[in-house]
């Protein structure tokens, strides 16, 4: 019987298949955010090269990340600094190195492990017990990670239509402007097509059940019923933000200012809604430039895919769906996780602060010229030195 | 006067460009650079014999081929006797040799590691694990590959803290057993109350009764031993012939053939010992150190203990520490490789940090900016000994994941 069974199928297998090969549509991908997307975040130092350490570490690792961005009084961004938490839960050996411009790399807090440095890369090498916790924070160089931000910030403060300089303080009517617009914006290529409905309906199951669990997308191919059109699409991860605003206290009369402290929030979805703006206007009293602290995460992506739709419709829904999830993934991971698959959050703070010094030329260099120098100022005492010393001896 | 200030200065371009070579050309026109051995071959043999050893073997297979020429290896053997004094004096020699790396057990570092900065020469500690010989920031040219003595004494705390014991912490008043002090101290700051009886003993007493007695009153329910491989055995002599099987915890010298040696009278003495010490094989398998002892054995012979186990099987003695100089010399070359050659001394100790390789026991060996140590902390495991030879222990989560490395012949 089950012989019979199986000649009854290869003789329809036979039969069907030259009808099958003929009416097969083609199967794509969707657009593969890797390609289609701007490669940063997260941070590639373009020196880094191939990672001299071979990756080992199969499990999973949880990525949490503080991004620590530090301004000017008028919102330029002047520093970067990141905290980076990994869990690592699973028994073994983990070997990894995170690609990243670093000019020092510090343990983190809670951290079991220290963490190592080289040449735009933090390092990580030990063994974890079935879970082990690796922190470390990097001191970023700004040139390499500022245009990587989700957010772009900008603070004007006026006083009497004048505006205040680093440090100033003035009294008389007081205007502050902020804006905060969302920098995560991209274009990317794209395609529509008339979509096999099933395979449409697997592959949004696959995008939504990602986002629900955490983890990259995967497997998202669709057979078309007709030639693909290549078309733009524009993608943005939502960014939330909440923060405050604060003057010197008794310095201003703002309305709804309580002890000189503005809160602000919004979600500026980086499409319809990118731009924040804040004015304030007021009265200052001898008044300084205003301080923003800001705490930047991602938002969540709107699904606006639904079953009334027709099937192009729900493609370019399913692929915006796709791409903004890819991208918001993206500013999830400003250092890049050893799991890019894996769960990772990322919280950026912008803070106004005071940039910090720069070193002295060759202050700290240990190199050459430090004793270069020491030796020409030896020279040129012993030269000025001996002279008048010998014609003291003699005279004494 | 000018024209003899002339020479002068040609004198002394020659002088450096003749100590920036530091090796001599072979026939084939390749160089051999030199790469001197610091260590105390007539005192301990096998901490001796057992770095130089691993040097040799990676020295004889490296070739590094770089813009400036083909690099191979030859290995100097200079002996510290243990002697700080000799040890400073013979980094002085390798350096005037033109030694283009320091291989050190770790004897007199204090004050030698700064004639080879001096020199800009790299040394590669692949035996004492003392806190403070090793800083990336105050000693730029000094390296270590081999287990940190902060690491095993907080992975002994680890280990021995939840096995509700209260412990005698017996430390030696050799320089080995004086920064084992150091670490055990800052392993159980935070648990005073696992520490039955803090006890320092002479290294070279004959008789180590009375102090395992005071141990004993004491109240300590298992003995740490942190100490030079003859005083391990005295402490279990003395222990055990006075019928008290209390357990004995040492770090790496508890494996030293000496301690089997001295007790092989009494081989069931030794049963139980435990020790921490660097893995030997790593979660890739036994595969990669048991080709390099494959190797090792091919070229100097097995590590005879002079002991056998119950069933007459001669004992050999893992090339366990070996690994860590033969690892040494291939980061040295991967860093040379890396600088481009060996005529820049800074660029070479500045490729030091960015390089790694594959260890012997298949880990990644290399340092870092922040770090000049080659064996992370998590890497020390625990062994027991049976009949002779020890396996590792399945009462801990990393040690439970190794393989058995065979010890018999």
């Amino acid at each position: 019987m089950k012989r019979l069974l199986v000649t009854i199928g290869a003789t329809f297998a036979v039969a069907v298949a030259p009808q099958a090969a003929i009416a097969e549509p083609p199967v794509v991908s969707l657009p593969w955010p890797p390609t289609v997307l701007p490669h940063t975040p997260p941070l590639a130092p373009p020196t880094e090269g191939v990672l001299p350490l071979s990756v080992r570490f199969l499990g999973k690792v949880a990525c949490r990340e503080r991004v620590v961005v530090g301004l000017e009084d008028d919102g330029t961004p002047h520093s970067v600094r990141a905290l980076q938490t990994l869990a690592v839960n699973q028994l073994g050996d983990y070997v990894f190195a995170v690609p990243a411009p670093v000019r020092s790399v510090l343990p983190g807090p809670g951290t079991e492990s220290p963490p190592g440095r080289r040449q735009n890369q933090i390092l990580w090498q030990g063994f974890s017990p079935g879970h082990r916790v690796l922190a470390a924070w990097a001191d970023l160089r700004p040139a390499e990670s500022l245009g990587s931000l989700p957010l772009r910030v900008r603070v004007t403060t006026e006083v009497d239509g004048a505006r205040l300089g680093p440090g100033e303080k003035r009294s008389g009517g007081l205007r502050v402007t902020l804006t905060a617009e969302n920098a995560t914006v991209a274009t990317a290529r794209s395609f529509t097509a008339e979509p096999d409905p099933v395979d449409l309906a697997i592959v949004l199951g696959r995008i939504r059940s990602a986002i629900r669990r955490d983890v990259f997308a995967e497997g998202l191919n669709v057979r078309l019923h007709s030639s693909m059109t290549p078309v733009e699409a524009r993608v943005a991860a939502p960014l939330k933000i909440d923060g405050t605003l604060t003057f010197a206290p008794g310095t201003v009369q703002l309305r709804g200012a309580r002890g000189g402290v503005v809160h602000i929030s919004g979600l500026l979805d980086g499409l319809r809604h990118s731009r924040l703006r804040v004015v304030l206007r007021g009265r200052a009293t001898s008044a300084s430039a205003p301080r923003l602290e800001l705490r930047v995460r991602t938002g969540d992506i709107a699904d606006t895919v639904t079953p009334s739709q027709d099937q192009r419709t729900r493609l370019a829904g399913t692929i915006a769906l796709e791409l903004a999830y890819a991208r918001k993934r993206q500013y999830d991971m400003f250092l890049a996780s050893p799991d890019q698959a894996g769960p990772s959050s990322t919280t950026y703070v912008y803070r106004t602060s005071a940039a910090p010094r720069p070193a002295p030329s060759g202050v700290g260099s240990g190199g050459e010229g430090d004793h270069a120098l020491g030796w020409i100022v030896l020279g040129l005492v012993l030269v000025a030195g001996m002279p008048t010393a010998a014609v003291i001896w003699a005279h004494s | 006067m000018p024209s003899l200030l002339n020479r002068l200065l040609m004198l002394m371009v020659l002088c450096c460009l003749a100590a920036g070579c530091g090796g001599s050309k072979s026939k084939s026109q390749d160089k051999t650079l030199l790469i001197a051995v610091n260590a105390p071959f007539s005192r301990t043999p096998y901490v001796g014999l057992t770095i130089a050893d691993g040097a040799g073997l990676a020295a004889a297979a490296d070739v590094v081929k770089t813009k400036e020429g083909t690099y191979r290896f030859r290995i100097k053997r200079y002996d510290t006797g243990l002697s700080a004094r000799t040890a400073v004096a013979n980094m002085r020699h390798a350096v005037a040799d033109g030694a283009v790396a320091i291989i050190d057990e770790g004897t007199g570092i204090n004050a030698s590691w700064r004639i080879a900065a001096d020199a800009d020469r790299p040394i590669g500690i692949t035996y004492q694990g003392g806190v403070g010989l090793v800083d990336p920031v105050d000693r730029p040219n000094v390296f270590r590959i081999a287990p940190t003595d902060h690491g095993t004494a907080f992975r002994l705390a680890e280990y021995l803290i939840p096995k509700r014991l209260r412990i005698g912490l017996v430390v030696d008043d050799s320089s080995y057993g004086q920064e084992g002090l150091k670490a055990l101290r800052q392993a159980f700051a935070s648990n005073p109350g696992s520490v039955a009886i803090r006890l320092t003993v002479p290294a070279d007493a004959p008789d180590l009764a009375p102090e395992v007695l005071r141990a004993r009153r004491a109240g300590a329910t298992a003995l740490l031993v942190w100490a030079e491989p003859t005083t391990i055995a005295g402490v279990i002599a003395a222990a055990r012939g006075s019928g008290w099987q209390v357990p004995v915890y040492t770090p790496a010298t508890g494996e030293d053939p000496v301690v089997r040696q001295q007790l092989a009278n009494h081989p069931d003495w030794v049963d139980g010992l435990t020790f921490a010490a660097g893995r030997p094989t790593a979660e890739v398998g036994a595969g990669p150190f048991l080709s390099f002892e494959r190797d090792y054995e091919q070229r100097f012979g097995v590590q005879l203990v002079g002991v056998k186990t119950p069933d007459g099987a001669r004992v050999v003695q893992p090339p366990d520490y070996a690994m860590y100089s033969y690892d040494f010399v291939n980061v040295l070359a991967a860093a040379i490789e890396r600088a481009g050659g060996v005529k820049d001394r800074e660029q070479l100790l500045a490729a030091m940090n960015q390089v790694s390789v594959l260890g012997a026991n298949g880990d990644q060996r290399g340092f870092n900016e922040n770090n000049h140590e080659g064996v992370v902390d998590d890497d020390v495991y625990f062994a027991r000994f049976e009949g002779m030879t020890y396996s590792p222990v399945k009462d801990d989560p990393l040690s439970a994941t190794l393989a058995v490395i065979d010890q018999r012949r």
